[in-house]
């Protein structure tokens, strides 16, 4: 990834998942700006914003307060302006039926919430380098599906 | 009222290429797969105009050697696996020939600049390929394992399995729900 | 009878008719000779006054040609029928009145007579009178041929009278019998039924006491109503306490109820469509009841409508419907307060315990080193056992997971089932380098993720628990059954299944157990020896008795285990 950043925003109302979040980032030699929302309404109101620089990936925490994952799934989906976001939801234990279903509703990416820092990094690490060749190689994105 | 489409990548760009260029004002001559051959030096600032027009379209000029050299390989590697008869020798040889380079250094480069290997990087042009014929050619996985040369049908699963995190027919149905949700 | 009665009339006609037809031609034969009488009396005078010319005779000549003239003319009118007579009448007319010229010429003559005048008009006069003669003759004689067959006639019609009115008197007498008997076998038939009718009615009421229920009519042409008597008895009143009608009932139902009762009367007369309904009375005593009512609309032989219907009185079985209805209203919220408490406890306390793990991972990863022996040792531990925890939580999710009570069958291919689960387990059997062999699939009405689940909690436990150094092998077998045929089976099953048999070669356990091995957190090895919570069997459990089927287990300590599984086949 040349002088190109990957630009990377989570949205999860943990303060702690955020920090791993971000941390595991910083320890990772990939060239990425990373963003944090504290739940969905702060999501919905930076991307809504004329000026604001979509990001390449989306993690998307489920259960957040005011507006969850699913309705900030929903009305991302919704929008052509956001059609090139990859989404990957972001979450603890969901049933098989569940994770299907967010498929469905558009998601691109499910990750389940590792319980180890190192196994995040290389989640995380695995997830954007997965995006970049996408991104750099001409892949088709509706087909794009990916489950860790 | 829906339709299903399938598109000839080949032929798409080709016509683009040629669209754009017909007005671009240099005799040209399309050189292969990723390649225009100018007859004439074309100036910076009438490049720039082109990378304009190309950027549009997701079309970029590489510039860095290095960077051109991996495209060769990625465009080596999508022939190798979407062609119709499948070359039968082992990419490495296939790529080291074809380049004119050894497979250590050309794999040494790629990883350099993709940050993945090549191994992992046609395991994924394959797996995005069956993807493909799953979907839109409705090919069955048995049809599907030998087209890309997989041993068996088993194989071709755990490889999309490891590859997606899913199963093949998990991956149809979600697609399949999908389409009916019109998303 | 009427048949015989017009052959009778007939039959008397036409004596009459034979008789009058043969007093006709007596009267005709008595007025021929009668005139043949008369011509030679005429004749005789007419000789008497030639030879004595006595005044006083001519009176007579003339008087007997008038009856003469008269008795043509009664002759005439009585052979007017006859065409025959007719003309020989004519024909002697002509020689009457020649007859009468001869006599008026004898008698205008004043001339007296000489002999041979005499003698000439003697002949001429006998003349006539032989043609006369000849022709009175033969209208006489046709005469009698036609009374010869008409006497025939009228004496066989008369012969066969008696006989004629025999039959009819006969045929009367037998129709009369034959009325009597019939009525009189209706009347003995119509006082069976009555005292049938009158008995079935005394049953009824009774049956009514007993069975707590009324009946009641309605005749819809003449809106008359009807109320057996428990009907009163149900609204706690006297048999007949009030005269039947609507208004009468309607006052005792409860006032919620009315206008329902009200619009499912109407509905029943005029839609002919009724279904049972319930509704509420307050009884005279100020009691409440709870009644069904039902109708039909049925004719009675009159071709009238009349609405039957009956009227139970169901409060015991209200009641105790609505104690039932309760109490698994109470017993539900339970079940799903328990549920939900174990979904959200399961899924609630993942969060915290994920944090703890991944922040002693940060810590080992990077200050294991900065602490002393012990902190690193305890360190680990607690990582151990978080870890265990974890996995505790997790299948303990999954077991919840299994009870969500809102489930949706799908037809499903097995085959793809036990794909997937050999996709998810792929590493595990490339690394023993374990063998499935199974017989081809069913496609089956299954709920789709949880059959998945057993499958692949099934097959983990084979390669989990197989032997040491031996390459697992399990074999998966299906047969259709009967429920009768199986031993294992309770005997009330009347279904067919599919039994699924899942065989492995791996370390077995003793069949002492093979009930207690379902039961939840039980296990039968310590944790050290094998991993695991004591929970994916119970899940397995739990997912079969979704289905509605069933699930036995069976080993041999090294050889094996084997698990039986029933799901039904619809």
């Amino acid at each position: 990834m040349e002088k190109e950043y990957m630009h990377i925003i989570l949205a999860d109302d943990d303060e702690d998942d955020r920090m791993f979040f971000t941390d595991a980032f910083d320890e990772l030699k990939i060239s990425t700006k990373v963003q944090t929302c504290n739940d969905g309404v702060e999501l919905m109101n930076y991307l809504n914003k004329e000026d604001s620089i979509l990001p390449n990936v989306l993690f998307l925490d489920l259960n957040m307060p005011m507006k969850n994952g699913i309705e900030c799934l929903h009305e991302i989906k919704a929008d052509r302006r956001f059609d090139d976001i990859v989404i990957a939801i972001y979450s603890t234990s969901s049933s098989e039926e569940h994770i299907e279903e967010t498929f469905i509703c558009g998601a691109n990416i499910y990750i389940k919430k590792p319980s180890d820092f190192n196994e995040l990094k290389r989640v995380l690490s695995y997830v954007v380098t997965l995006n970049w060749q996408y991104h750099t190689s001409g892949l088709n994105k509706d087909n794009f599906l990916f489950r860790m | 009222m829906r339709a299903f489409l399938k598109f000839d990548y080949n032929l798409l760009t080709k016509k683009i290429l040629e669209d754009k260029l017909s007005d671009f004002g240099y005799k040209y001559t399309i050189q292969g797969f990723g390649e225009i051959e100018f007859h004439e030096k074309v100036p910076e600032a009438k490049l720039e105009e082109l990378r304009y027009i190309f950027d549009e379209y997701g079309i970029t000029i590489i510039e860095n050697q290095k960077t051109v050299l991996v495209q060769k390989i990625k465009d080596i590697i999508h022939e190798m696996i979407y062609a119709e008869e499948v070359p039968n020798v082992k990419v490495s040889v296939y790529l080291a020939e074809k380049l004119n380079h050894s497979y250590g250094y050309l794999s040494n480069l790629f990883s350099d600049v993709t940050y993945t290997s090549i191994e992992n990087y046609v395991i994924l042009q394959k797996i995005e390929f069956a993807k493909q014929l799953f979907l839109n050619d409705k090919l069955s996985l048995t049809e599907i394992a030998f087209r890309l040369n997989y041993s068996s049908v088993a194989h071709l699963s755990k490889q999309f399995k490891n590859t997606t995190g899913i199963t093949p027919s998990a991956f149809l149905r979600i697609i399949a729900s999908r389409r009916e949700r019109n998303l | 009878m009427i048949f015989v009665s017009a052959l009778t009339y007939r039959h008397v006609d036409l004596l009459i008719s034979s008789s009058k037809s043969v007093a006709h031609s007596y009267k005709v034969t008595v007025e021929i000779e009668q005139l043949y009488t008369n011509i030679k009396d005429l004749e005789l005078e007419r000789r008497n006054y030639l030879l004595v010319k006595n005044k006083n005779l001519i009176q007579n000549i003339a008087d007997l040609k008038k009856e003469i003239t008269k008795n043509i003319i009664r002759i005439e009118f009585l052979t007017k029928d006859n065409l025959k007579q007719k003309l020989l009448l004519k024909k002697l007319e002509v020689l009457v009145n020649e007859k009468f010229k001869i006599v008026d010429e004898t008698v205008n003559h004043d001339v007296p007579l000489t002999v041979d005048d005499i003698e000439g008009n003697l002949l001429s006069g006998k003349m006539v009178m032989d043609k006369i003669k000849i022709f009175i003759r033969i209208m006489l004689a046709n005469e009698k041929k036609l009374l010869t067959e008409r006497t025939a006639k009228n004496s066989n019609i008369t012969d066969t009278t008696p006989a004629i009115i025999y039959i009819t008197l006969f045929s009367t007498i037998a129709i009369i019998t034959m009325a009597f008997v019939k009525i009189s076998r209706d009347l003995e038939e119509m006082r069976q039924k009555n005292e049938q009718l009158a008995l079935n009615n005394e049953s009824n009421h009774l049956t009514e006491q007993i069975g707590d229920f009324g009946t009641w009519y309605l005749n819809l042409e003449t809106n008359e109503y009807t109320f057996s008597e428990n009907e009163y008895r149900l609204l706690g009143l006297k048999p007949y306490a009030f005269e039947a009608s609507l208004e009468g009932f309607l006052k005792y139902i409860h006032p919620d109820d009315l206008s329902y009762v009200k619009d499912i009367i109407l509905k029943m007369i005029t839609k002919d469509k009724v279904v049972p309904f319930t509704y509420r009375v307050i009884r005279a005593d100020g009691s409440l009841r709870y009644l069904r009512g039902n109708g039909k609309i049925v004719a009675n032989k009159s071709g009238e409508k009349i609405l039957i219907g009956t009227t139970s009185d169901v409060t015991d079985e209200v009641l105790t419907n609505q104690a039932i209805e309760e109490r698994n209203r109470e017993l539900e919220a339970n079940n799903k307060e328990l549920q939900t408490f174990n979904y959200v406890a399961s899924h609630d306390l993942q969060e915290p315990l994920r944090k703890i793990q991944t922040f002693i991972s940060r810590l080992v990863d990077k200050d294991l080193d900065s602490l002393s022996e012990n902190g690193k040792q305890y360190l680990l531990r607690i990582q151990d056992s978080s870890q265990r925890m974890r996995v505790l939580i997790d299948d303990l999710l999954k077991f919840s997971r299994a009870n969500k009570t809102e489930q949706i069958f799908e037809k499903t291919d097995l085959n793809e089932v036990l794909d997937n689960s050999k996709l998810e387990l792929a590493q595990i059997i490339e690394e023993k380098k374990a063998k499935i062999i199974n017989d081809k699939l069913p496609n089956l009405n299954v709920i789709p993720f949880q059959v998945q689940q057993l499958f692949t909690n099934l097959i983990s436990n084979s390669l989990k628990y197989s032997q040491e150094n031996v390459a697992p092998i399990i074999a998966i077998n299906i047969s259709k059954v009967d429920a009768s045929e199986e031993d294992s089976i309770p005997v009330n099953e009347k279904n067919k299944y599919y039994k699924i048999i899942f065989k492995d070669n791996g370390i077995g356990f003793d069949s002492e157990y093979s009930e207690k091995i379902f039961l939840l957190f039980n296990r039968l090895h310590n944790k050290d020896e094998y991993s695991g919570t004591g929970i994916g069997l119970a899940i397995c459990k739990k997912i079969v008795e979704n289905h509605k089927g069933f699930i036995f287990a069976d080993g041999e300590i090294n050889k094996g285990a084997t698990f039986t599984i029933y799901l039904p086949q619809d």
